[in-house]
Order: structure tokens, then C-alpha cells, then sequence
């Protein structure tokens, strides 16, 4: 329940502060801040075309929100990271249209053949370059199967792969008991969960 | 995605097939449904062969249609995203979950041991088989000649 107000609240506080193309464009280059994006790779990860970008882009620009670069006849962006704004924006973006909150809203459908879900590895633990994988563990009843179509969607949304990897509970539990040395270091380390949190987690374990 | 086009980047190529030719793909089906129920392999192992029978019932679908997949760098994505279009509707959803299972068995036989878990090995399974039964099915229902 907690979840579901979140994610209203979430796309409607970014719709009342920003157009839609503003809102594309940022949660784009905020969200993969080393990245230079092309003009028309740019307008075909929003799915429009290059011209209805061109005054947004030139406003972001001139605002000091995007530094852009040319090579050639080709135009590049990218989120200007020694703004003053730059770490206040991403944030913003990252609770809103960010990669937990995507991945969140689309593994909901799934409700409770979920257990819990939750990304790690270099994500996780904010240490990603522009094009790093999204590594996600989903512990439950929903397989592979029932997540591909969510996971395809997502990678549409967010433009870089995302990865999962599924457990029954009985397999987790077992598993992290004979200690299993990959499922040991994820718990080990930073987690950014989807559905449930660590009480969840040590309820599976059993703790 | 069209014929057309993976025609005219050489992914594809025409092909003419032959019940003997299926038989021979069936065949290699059922060796890799067997292998992946065997428990002594590991999850690794069950998984990318499970991965093999669905990819082989893809191409049996292609070839009925009348194409072959060039085998070239990203082949398997190809028949499997290609098999949609000659498939039904209802079944495009096996297409994406395998190439899930794509990427990971890429990183099986490539990369990285104990990649699969129990669970995905298990599900790999049962997915391949009902993906296999579903092709038979539009065989016989489209290409009679060619059915089992």
C-alpha cells in the first residue's frame, strides 16, 4: 500500500513540475550522467522526433542543466555535473522516474508471487558507469517467465539491460544455509529493495 | 523486424525443408529435453540445454516458414525474436522469456559457473516443453505435410 501511494504521488509530482519532454529528457541524462547522448538517439529513447527536442534541449543548455558538444555536423548532450543543481535534480529524478521506482511500478502487477525483489552489484551500491547492467534478485513464486515481460518493458524505459535472477524461497533459504558463497556477498552488500525490505529477507531466511 | 529485412542483412536466408530434415531437429529436441530433466547435471547445464531445445524449436518453426537463420554473431536472438513472426500471437511471450534466458546462458557458457538457480532450471523446463508442444501444434495445423 505503502508502495502504490508512492508511485502515484511520484508520477504526478514530476508531471505538475515538468512538461512531458522536459521530464524525458531529464530522467535520460540525469539517470545515465557520463553518457553522451546523440540528438536522435536521444528523441528515439523518448520516442519522438529530434526536432520537437531542439528547444528544450537549447533551454537546458543555456541554463547550465546540460552541456552539449559537437562533432562534426553531430550535436551531443549530456547533464552538466558540476551544476550547482545537478546532485538535487538527479535525486529528484531518482525517487521519481529512477531505476527502483520504473522497476517497482512494473514487478507490482506480480503482487504476491513476489516475496521480495531487490537490485544489487554496482547499481546497488551507486558505483554504475553510463551503460552498467541492472542486476535484480526476485525471490518468490514468479519466474523468469512471469518477469520477462516487465523486464523487457523496463529496458525500454530505462535504456540499459536488466538482469534477474529468480529463487523459490525454499531454494534461497537453502542455500544461503550451506552458505553459498554469490548469495552470501550480495546479502552482504548494498541493496536497493522493490518489494519488501531486510525484515522480509530474514523472514525467508528464517532468522 | 521483417523478412525483408533480415533478408537483406543476410540474417536470413530462404530455405526449403523437409519432414526428414524436422525429424532430425525433433529428434535433437527430445535428446535436450531428456538431458535438462537429468538431476546429476547442474543447474548450469539442465539450463543451457533446455535454452538449446527451445532454440531448435524456434528454427523448426522458421524453417517452416520457409527460412534459415544465417548463423552469424547474435543468431539466437535473431530466431528467437523471428519466430514471432511466424508464430501466433499468444505464443510471443515464450519469445521474450527466452531471450531472457538468452543472456543467461550466454553468461553460462561464456563467462561465469553457477549462474542458474534451481528454480530458473527447473522453470527453463517445463517453459521449453510447452514452447515445443506449441510449435508442433502450429505445424499441424499449418503445415500438415510436415507434422510429426
Amino acid at each position: 500500500m505503502r508502495n502504490n501511494v508512492r508511485n502515484m504521488r511520484s508520477s504526478s509530482m514530476l508531471t505538475a513540475l515538468f512538461p512531458q519532454v522536459r521530464q524525458g529528457v531529464l530522467a535520460a541524462t540525469l539517470g545515465q550522467p557520463d553518457k553522451w547522448w546523440y540528438l536522435s538517439e536521444l528523441a528515439d529513447r523518448l520516442g519522438t522526433s529530434p526536432s520537437s527536442l531542439q528547444r528544450e534541449l537549447s533551454s537546458l543548455v543555456s541554463s547550465g542543466i546540460l552541456v552539449h558538444r559537437r562533432e562534426g555536423t553531430r550535436a551531443y548532450f549530456k547533464a552538466e555535473t558540476q551544476s550547482p543543481v545537478f546532485r538535487d535534480l538527479q535525486q529528484l529524478f531518482e525517487k521519481t522516474a529512477g531505476l527502483a521506482p520504473t522497476l517497482e511500478q512494473l514487478l507490482k502487477p506480480l503482487g504476491n508471487k513476489i516475496q521480495c525483489a531487490f537490485i544489487y552489484g554496482s547499481v546497488a551500491r551507486s558505483r554504475e558507469h553510463a551503460m552498467s547492467d541492472v542486476d535484480v534478485m526476485v525471490i518468490g513464486r514468479a519466474g523468469l517467465a512471469d518477469l520477462s515481460p516487465a523486464l523487457r518493458r523496463a529496458e525500454e524505459r530505462l535504456g540499459r539491460e536488466v538482469n534477474a535472477t529468480s529463487y523459490s524461497p525454499e531454494e534461497f533459504r537453502d542455500k544461503l544455509r550451506s552458505h553459498d558463497h554469490f548469495l552470501a556477498a550480495v546479502l552482504r552488500r548494498r541493496k536497493q529493495f522493490l518489494k519488501g525490505g531486510q525484515s522480509d529477507l530474514d523472514e525467508i531466511v528464517g532468522k | 523486424m521483417t523478412w525483408t529485412k533480415l533478408l537483406a542483412n543476410k540474417e536470413a536466408q530462404r530455405h526449403k525443408t523437409s519432414k526428414k530434415e524436422l525429424d532430425n531437429m525433433r529428434a535433437l529436441i527430445a535428446r535436450d529435453l531428456a538431458d535438462a530433466s537429468l538431476a546429476g547435471l547442474s543447474a548450469d547445464r539442465r539450463f543451457a540445454t533446455a535454452y538449446n531445445a527451445a532454440l531448435q524449436a524456434a528454427n523448426m518453426a522458421i524453417a517452416c516458414a520457409g527460412y534459415r537463420i544465417m548463423s552469424k554473431v547474435g543468431h539466437h536472438r535473431v530466431s528467437l525474436e523471428s519466430a514471432k513472426l511466424v508464430l501466433d500471437k499468444p505464443v510471443h511471450n515464450y519469445a521474450d522469456y527466452f531471450e531472457t534466458c538468452r543472456r543467461k546462458r550466454n553468461t553460462i557458457d561464456y563467462t561465469f559457473s553457477n549462474v542458474a538457480t534451481e528454480t530458473e532450471a527447473k522453470e527453463i523446463l517445463v517453459q521449453a516443453k510447452r514452447f515445443y508442444g506449441e510449435v508442433e501444434d502450429w505445424i499441424t495445423k499449418n503445415h500438415p505435410a510436415l507434422k510429426m
